[in-house]
């Protein structure tokens, strides 16, 4: 434990934070206290996570999971975060999700919007000699039209 | 909704109101406020953890936040009926000789 300090501390802020927070307004925390406490969550973490990790080999899993951390709670008397963390895990597994959707979501859009200038860069390879001749073909129709709006089209009915 | 808030009440021995309030407040923001690497850290640290699963490091991550708070707690309770306002480490150790969830602390905040 003693080898990293540095890697096995929480953020001092948070910890700090954490206790205000969690004690009435006017009472104040000593820094040796406070930094006593944030060594202990540290510990917490350590034990908590030896603790879960027995639970899995138990399971004969090696992957640590959600069901063991909770089992290694009770174990640790600290059952009454439980109902609560559960609500937590409901939650964080939702954000995951809408997470994942998300990045599908960007990942559609990036692919299509790749294939649009494809698409452009085609129409204006494969058509640059054809269509001049496709726009005078318009031309001719769009004469013709007039003529015939001249004509008839556009005369009223009534007039007939 | 209101079945949450009921619930936290009801079930957690240290967050009355603060509980609820959090956890609402925690869906709208973030979910968590100490670092999940960090504590992911921490976890692959013991050499014995081959996988961590992120539901796994998300809770451990939880339950510490809810550690310190119910700690805090704990540590006020014992000097709550002296006149002094700060809490020293005194009183902490008070705690870890005197309850056994604290226990397995003994001798690591020295």
């Amino acid at each position: 434990m003693a080898e990293k300090p540095e890697d096995l501390n929480l953020p001092n802020s948070v910890i700090a934070r954490i206790i205000k927070e969690a004690l009435p307004e006017g009472v104040i925390i000593s820094k040796e206290s406070r930094s006593a406490i944030s060594k202990a969550a540290s510990v917490f973490v350590l034990y908590c996570t030896s603790c879960a990790n027995n639970y899995a080999l138990q399971q004969k899993r090696k992957t640590l999971k959600d069901v063991d951390v909770l089992a290694a709670l009770e174990e640790m008397e600290f059952e009454n975060f439980v109902p609560q963390l559960k609500q937590f895990l409901e939650a964080f597994k939702l954000e995951q999700k809408g997470k994942k959707t998300a990045l599908e979501k960007r990942r559609k859009a990036k692919e299509s919007s790749a294939n649009t200038p494809e698409l452009t860069s085609d129409v204006e390879k494969a058509d640059a000699a054809g269509i001049g001749a496709e726009m005078g073909n318009l031309d001719e129709l769009l004469v013709m039209d007039t003529d015939d709006g001249a004509n008839n089209k556009f005369e009223p009915i009534n007039s007939n | 909704m209101s079945m949450e808030i009921t619930d936290n009440a009801k079930t957690s021995k240290c967050l009355g109101n603060t509980g609820s309030e959090h956890l609402e407040t925690e869906k709208c923001e973030r979910l968590t406020r100490l670092p999940i690497a960090r504590i992911r850290t921490l976890v692959k640290a013991d050499d014995d953890v081959s996988i961590a699963s992120q539901e796994s490091i998300f809770l451990i991550t939880k339950a510490t936040e809810l550690f310190v708070e119910c700690l805090a707690k704990n540590v006020y309770k014992v000097m709550q009926g002296q006149k002094r306002k700060t809490i020293y480490k005194k009183d902490l150790d008070s705690i870890v000789e005197t309850l056994d969830e604290y226990a397995f602390l003994e001798g690591a905040l020295e």
